[in-house]
């Protein structure tokens, strides 16, 4: 099985790398392979310039300009990441402060002094990275914000385009219509716009990212679907998802065992929102009918907000969950009376059969809490839509 | 009381946070923007796409019906473009094919061997067979590669400890000999064994192929110059699922350098040298396939060194050739060519040639690649050149570059299909080892082609 670490589009073709394959995917899903890279996991980008295309992982640059060859890179340390903006492949030259530009439509030609310093501090460059036609420098501590002045070297950074605070994950860096997203060398996912940024994660999701390893190797990607736009960070085996739209935040899990969402990285192509498989070397799209990761269990779970009253007892009669229902499948309910440290045992209903529309999920005698916590699931594959929830209880006096 | 189930996730008054959750569930709110949550929708499933191809692991890469890719393989599957590599080899044979494809065979150097490689001029697509597929030992090397019809395509490799191959193989086969088979898009290796079931250990072999299957290679039955030879013939009519051995020379001699070429009335040859008493030239004829065989005349007997022959043959005439590519003193190339199916020869001397390498043919265009001096290892040496009047007179065609080192005499290949001419050797030039050329126009001019590949 391979990941598949990077999608691009140009002109009428998809490119993935697979593993360590340089693929061509037309319109029609024919597969034409163009070569391999010396690596088959890890950070990789591919960019192109509408001719050529330039690829870059963690050790070497490529090029594909009919045939994969090895990009000469302009120093002797090795990449830390590759972006392209107006005609340039931008490559950063890793434990540096440094980035590179390529001749113009040319990744197979670089100069050694065709580069640029992240000069406002001293930290070193994590990641290149272009959105709407800025040029993003994100260090480890600092970031700065450069555009193309059309000077000799062709980019100058903005007056005021610098950000005292950095990036942790190269990868994590992606970019909508409007912003910029990223995960902080504080560990907090921020949003860029301009020459401003502000954080976009809650204290709960800092706290459950803080909680996690591998930082360095979270990855992000954005996509809008339906009305909304989605932030997608995975870190190590758990994804949160940031909605541009809403400004909420949920997590995607896939398996059995909750495990992180399979989407690797993201393109728009044949008119879907395609995503790559971190580990089984295949395409998939977001499918808003698909109720499976490719056959994979998605298990929603949904624990609400304490339901509780000045910590007097309260004794739970009936809760009803509104789901959409005539769609099959069953809600399991279990709660917590200790803050999430332990649950009851679940008690499972019916969502209702195909069809029957008017099906209410109810479950009734509930006992007595003064702090309780409901979490219900769906395990099965059918449409799942949350209306409401309502509670029959009555609030006791001790 | 309604209780806060479809709110915002990760936002208000949790004693645990672990405890509050929102997976794979989304809010949907009244208004864009807005904060009142009308809903939790289910995210998007994941509906497969697209199973990409893969390169990881070393992967077979041909092409059936002139196209590369889309293949697959008991072993993992697919064709590939020449990838970046830093290994460097040596160009051992080319093969054009049907629709102008080419086969190269490239066995590698230290460190490890590497690959055939397969060329389309047409859609100047490439591709190559990665030895990296099979559990082969570094040492393992892709002595010839062949494009033998168009369907399926045969491509042959075997595995040989030692890391040279001449015209004069010593080559001890020790782990058996292999083709591939494409088929339906289908890769499948295939083990050469004869009919007892044992594995063929060989030096390396040609091969022919016809379009319905059938599949024929020839080669020494030992190998060493020191043993008795006999020259073999193996013959498969299920496109290699099963093979026949056919012993065209019953017995034992002192034979080297066999080569195997087919007319372009689909007749096939066989020539060596048998050195058992005196030099002689051997010549043999297959009408149907390959089955049954004739042996012909003894073209010649010569003193001196004994060198390779080489043969080709058009619809009219068939032409085998003689010289010395080792011998730096040997003088004179010897081109024999017959009308009659072999039964009558008559000689055409090369006097300034010192040897001749390989030849083809295609119509008038008769194409060979010589030496012109003794000097066996100076690039400016060779030559390739043309005769439009059937071998008497000569012209050059193409110069290889003066500036490069090599060739080797043993490792020019010259082949033909229709029109379509290839001509290769291993030779370093501008800092790669293998130079590939195809000429389109019978000879008159050629281009150079690269493999892709770096040398290392």
């Amino acid at each position: 099985m391979s990941e598949v670490r990077a999608l691009q589009k140009m002109g009428s073709y998809l490119y993935a790398l697979n593993g360590s394959t340089l693929i061509r995917i037309a319109t029609d899903m024919t597969q034409t392979n163009l070569g391999n890279i010396d690596t088959s996991a890890g950070i990789a980008w591919i960019r192109g310039d509408g001719a050529n295309l330039s690829i870059v992982d963690s050790t070497k640059g490529y090029f594909y300009d009919g045939a994969l060859q090895y990009i000469t890179l302009p120093f002797s340390g090795t990449p830390s990441s590759l972006t392209y903006q107006d005609g340039y492949h931008i490559v950063s030259e890793a434990n540096s402060a440094r980035f590179y530009i390529s001749e113009l439509y040319d990744p197979s030609s670089w100069d050694p002094l065709d580069y640029a310093t992240k000069e406002g501090a001293t930290d070193n460059l994590r990641c290149v990275h272009s959105h709407n036609r800025d040029l993003w420098l994100l260090g480890e501590s600092t970031l700065e914000v450069w555009y193309n002045s059309g000077d000799v070297f062709p980019f100058t950074r903005y007056q005021g385009g610098f950000i005292n605070i950095g990036c942790k994950a190269a990868r994590s860096v992606a970019s909508d219509d409007v912003s910029v997203f990223w995960l902080d060398n504080n560990l907090r996912v921020r949003r860029g716009v301009g020459v401003q940024s502000a954080i976009v994660s809650t204290p709960q999701i800092d706290y459950q990212i803080y909680a996690l390893t591998g930082h360095a190797d979270a990855i992000g990607f954005c996509y809008f679907q339906e009305g909304h736009g989605f932030y997608q960070l995975t870190i190590a085996d758990k994804t949160f998802v940031y909605d541009t739209t809403t400004q909420f935040w949920h997590t995607r899990a896939s398996g059995s065992g909750d495990n992180r969402h399979p989407a690797q990285c993201y393109a728009f192509f044949n008119d879907l929102h395609l995503v790559g498989h971190y580990n089984d070397g295949k395409i998939y799209y977001f499918n808003v009918n698909a109720y499976d990761n490719g056959g994979e269990m998605m298990r929603a779970i949904r624990a609400a907000q304490v339901v509780h009253s000045d910590e007097k007892r309260i004794f739970h009669g009936k809760l009803q969950i509104e789901f959409e229902g005539g769609v099959g499948g069953n809600a399991i309910l279990d709660w917590s009376d200790d803050g999430g440290h332990t649950w009851s045992s679940p008690y499972t209903v019916s969502i209702g059969e195909a069809g029957d529309y008017s099906h209410r999920a109810i479950w009734r005698k509930l006992g007595a809490s003064r702090n309780r916590i409901y979490r219900v699931k769906v395990e099965d594959s059918v449409k799942k839509v949350i209306t409401g929830a309502s509670l029959e209880a009555v609030k006791g006096n001790g | 009381m309604e209780i806060p189930f479809v709110g915002g996730a990760y936002l208000g008054r949790s004693p645990n946070l672990n405890a509050q959750v929102c997976q794979n569930l989304y809010p949907v709110v009244d208004q864009q923007g807005g904060k009142s949550v009308l809903a939790l929708f289910g995210v998007p499933g994941l509906t497969g796409y697209l199973n990409l191809v893969s390169g990881g692991g070393g992967v077979i890469s041909v092409y059936e019906d002139s196209e590369l890719g889309g293949l697959s393989s008991p072993q993992g599957s697919v064709m590939l473009l020449p990838s970046p590599a830093t290994y460097r080899g040596y160009l051992q044979n080319t093969d054009p094919g049907p629709d102008g494809m080419v086969s190269c065979s490239i066995t590698g150097a230290s460190p490890i061997a590497i690959n055939s490689f397969i060329h389309n001029p047409d859609s100047n697509t490439k591709g190559e067979l990665d030895i990296g597929l099979f559990p082969l030992t570094i040492d393992g090397h892709i002595i010839n590669s062949f494009v033998a019809s168009k369907t399926p395509c045969v491509a042959r490799r075997s595995n040989f400890t030692a890391t040279t191959f001449s015209a004069y193989s010593d080559l001890d086969g020790i782990n058996g000999n292999f083709i591939e088979v494409i088929k339906n898009g289908i890769v499948t290796r295939k083990t050469l064994t004869y009919s007892n079931g044992s594995t063929v250990h060989s030096s390396p072999f040609w091969m022919e192929a016809f379009d319905n299957g059938v599949i024929i290679i020839a080669y020494l039955g030992k190998v060493g110059l020191s043993t008795n030879n006999i020259i073999k013939v193996m013959r498969s009519i299920d496109y290699g699922e099963t093979w026949t051995t056919i012993n065209i020379l019953e017995t034992s001699g002192h034979f080297a350098t066999p080569t195997l070429f087919k007319g372009s009335n689909n007749n096939l040859y066989i020539s060596c040298i048998d050195t058992t008493s005196t030099n002689r030239i051997r010549f043999w004829v297959s009408q149907d396939s390959g089955a049954t065989w004739t042996q012909k005349t003894i073209i010649a007997s010569f003193s001196g060194t004994a060198g390779i022959v080489c043969g080709c043959a058009n619809d009219t005439t068939i032409y085998v050739a003689h010289g010395s590519a080792y011998s730096a003193s040997a003088s004179g190339a010897y081109i024999y060519y017959s009308t009659d199916l072999g039964n009558t020869w008559t000689l055409i001397t090369q006097a300034t040639w010192r040897s001749i390498s390989c030849m083809a043919v295609s119509g008038s265009a008769l194409i060979a690649c010589t030496k012109l001096t003794s000097d066996l290892f100076t690039p400016s040496a060779f030559r390739v050149q043309v005769s439009t009047d059937g071998g008497v007179t000569f012209a050059n065609s193409l110069d290889p570059p003066t500036d490069a080192t090599g060739p080797y005499p043993y490792n020019h290949s010259l082949r033909n299909n229709g029109s379509t001419f290839t001509y290769t050797y291993d030779g370093l030039k501008d800092g790669v080892y293998l130079s590939y050329y195809v000429s389109t126009d019978a000879g008159a001019t050629w281009t150079s082609e690269s493999i892709g590949r770096v040398a290392g």
